[in-house]
């Protein structure tokens, strides 16, 4: 009878462990997925307002709270590609070097339709680089270490000094006539040297 | 519809399990596209990322501020740590697409990845973005449930068996899933705003930036009607994507056209990896059972093309170590073109006229349309007909491998009893013990 009595008391009680285990399990499961699903809603409700132009309403407010973290985390983002319109004008990027015995050499960074498949496929990002960053005035501080790295790699592969180096930009409009008649009507080469590395003395213009 | 019934669905929908085949093919994909990635990047690395390139550290810190994850923060950004980083970023790509140690991998790739961007913004693009985005999410992931050596090993130790993938957890990939729809809606959200995109020029416009020109464009596609029939055709798919993809009726149709309008943009323009890294992700909209069928479409296809590729195997079904790798080549037979017998069943084996059941007891046996293979040559014939090892099955008809080939079966069929016992601690194998 004690031996029935002693077994029915370990019964309960390995019961009520075992209940409350299995009720601990979905509870902790349960917050588990709360967390998950807030954090989601979090990410997707920010993700969604930062990739919409500045002035959607409300933009600033939502993405403010996770603005820290999205850009140490890497998770930024901007999908406006050809957009609100496509660019105008194609534009490359050449650069002129003077070495020390007076000759010169042009060197055409990103002209993208005159390398080969392969190549231009490979360089796309000197397009990037070249046309949509370094050319323009609002980076100017890529100029010097851009024409700084351009100069010694082509002092190095003509095995000359370069005493000056010229950064030109070139470009032309392609906002042409919405006619059927594409290829007569495309604008002229303009070109802007915007930027000179005097290695002589280091000066800059 | 109650409004508490949208949110119980939306809730179960974040939070109901999922297979994991979809986001293991996309593991899969990300993987290569990493690899890829870094092989564009090597040749200009020291340009890019060292302070001896286009873009000193000090400046680079002073633009972008100190608060990004950047390892080069720490430990330098000379050519030689560049290097370390990048030859890490490479292994783990690696181990990323094979589908080792998925969890350690993919943290591995997304720091190594989002300290290279950080190193230098100016030469990234949109394929760059949504691969740093989905190497943080597919972190959270137990992408090595799928299409992955991690499933092979566990096949082949006996902890899970070939067709049945446990559920994995769906938060993360529901979120790689709203990201791909907020590229799509952002990006026609922009152009909606955009007087060529409304007037129907703006395709137009990007048919004649040399910039960006590929492949050659017949004159055809530079019209206003085609300019016009585009245009609204892109604006069109990129509204109604991140809506239609929801339901099964139009999924796969808004994919099927998606994956179309990729295909031409990768074609026609010059932009590194975007349209690989857009099109990779609609893997991630596909269940199951999608794949599956895809699977059996191509598999039909291939093997009414090639009957020969059909053969049957002959394993011994009392030996543990034999099952289970049956068991790992099941799992790898993509093209489903085999046909698996346990040569110690009578009943199965009476039917194929040459079977040598006495041979059976020493070697793995194949029956391709004409001929019979023991040992090495059965396994050559196997290996040619799984795509992840027919290069194997190529070099053993290289000269010579035949032999050594053949050294290595029986070294190792000579000695599976002490295989099984070694590997396989709840698996037996009833064959007698061989002394070596």
């Amino acid at each position: 009878m004690q031996l029935f009595e002693v077994n029915a008391v370990i019964f309960i009680i390995s019961h009520q462990r075992q209940s409350f285990k299995l009720w601990h399990n979905k509870r902790m499961k349960t917050l588990r997925d709360y967390i998950f699903v807030a954090a989601a809603l979090f990410y997707m409700v920010t993700a969604f307002f930062w990739s919409m132009p500045d002035s959607f309403a409300l933009k600033t407010i939502v993405i403010n709270p996770g603005a820290a973290f999205f850009q140490w985390s890497g998770l930024w983002q901007n999908w406006a590609m050809f957009a609100p319109n496509p660019v105008a004008e194609d534009v490359y990027v050449s650069a002129t070097a003077f070495f020390t015995d007076g000759s010169t050499a042009v060197w055409k960074l990103n002209k993208m339709d005159e390398m080969s498949y392969a190549t231009r496929y490979a360089k796309e990002r000197w397009r990037k680089w070249g046309s949509d960053n370094l050319r323009q005035d609002s980076y100017r501080a890529l100029w010097l270490p851009g024409a700084d790295f351009i100069a010694r790699k082509m002092g190095k592969e003509h095995s000359k000094k370069v005493t000056k180096l010229n950064l030109t930009r070139h470009w032309h409009p392609v906002t042409v006539p919405f006619n059927n008649d594409v290829l007569q009507n495309r604008g002229p080469w303009q070109q802007f040297v915007f930027y000179t590395l005097d290695n002589a003395d280091r000066h800059e213009k | 519809m109650r409004f508490s019934t949208i949110i119980k669905n939306f809730y179960n929908w974040l939070t109901h399990p999922i297979s994991p085949v979809p986001v293991g093919l996309y593991r899969f994909f990300l993987g290569i596209l990493c690899l890829i990635n870094s092989y564009y990047l090597w040749p200009d690395l020291q340009m890019w990322f060292s302070s001896t390139g286009v873009l000193p550290s000090t400046l680079n810190n002073s633009l972008q501020g100190l608060d990004r994850l950047n390892l080069f923060y720490f430990f330098g950004s000379e050519l030689s740590t560049v290097r370390i980083v990048f030859f890490v970023h490479v292994i783990a790509s690696l181990f990323l697409m094979m589908g080792l140690g998925s969890r350690i991998a993919s943290t591995c790739v997304f720091l190594t990845l989002t300290t290279l961007h950080h190193r230098n913004v100016y030469i990234l693009n949109g394929g760059d973005t949504l691969l740093r985005m989905m190497s943080f999410f597919i972190m959270f992931v137990d992408c090595g449930r799928a299409f992955s050596l991690d499933r092979l090993l566990r096949i082949f130790f006996g902890k899970e068996n070939p067709g049945d993938s446990k559920f994995i957890y769906p938060t993360a990939v529901r979120v790689m899933q709203f990201q791909v729809c907020c590229v799509y809606f952002s990006t026609f959200y922009w152009k909606a705003t955009g007087s060529h995109w409304l007037d129907g020029s703006a395709i137009y416009m990007v048919n004649q930036l040399d910039q960006f020109s590929r492949f050659w464009v017949p004159s055809l596609f530079k019209t206003v009607v085609f300019s016009k029939f585009m245009t609204a055709f892109t604006l069109t798919l990129e509204g109604s994507f991140a809506f239609l993809v929801w339901f099964k009726d139009t999924r796969k149709w808004v994919l099927l056209f998606a994956f179309l309008l990729h295909l031409g943009l990768e074609y026609s323009l010059n932009i590194q990896l975007f349209q690989f890294a857009m099109v990779t992700t609609f893997v991630l909209f596909l269940t199951r059972d999608d794949l599956k069928k895809i699977q059996m479409v191509v598999s039909r296809f291939i093997l009414a093309q090639f009957p020969q590729l059909k053969i049957f195997c002959f394993y011994d079904g009392t030996c543990g170590f034999c099952k289970q790798t049956v068991k790992v080549l099941v799992a790898l037979d993509i093209l489903l073109c085999i046909r698996w017998i346990d040569g110690k069943n009578p009943e199965k084996t009476k039917i194929f006229l040459g079977f040598d059941s006495t041979r059976m007891t020493s070697e793995f046996l194949t029956l391709t349309h004409d001929q019979w293979f023991g040992g090495f040559p059965a396994m050559r014939t196997v290996a040619l007909r799984l795509p992840l090892l027919a290069v194997f099955g190529w070099i053993g008809y290289f000269p010579g491998m035949h032999i050594i080939g053949e050294i290595c079966y029986q070294y190792i069929a000579g000695r599976r009893h002490k295989i099984s016992q070694l590997l396989f601690s709840n698996i037996t194998c009833e064959l007698p013990q061989k002394n070596s």
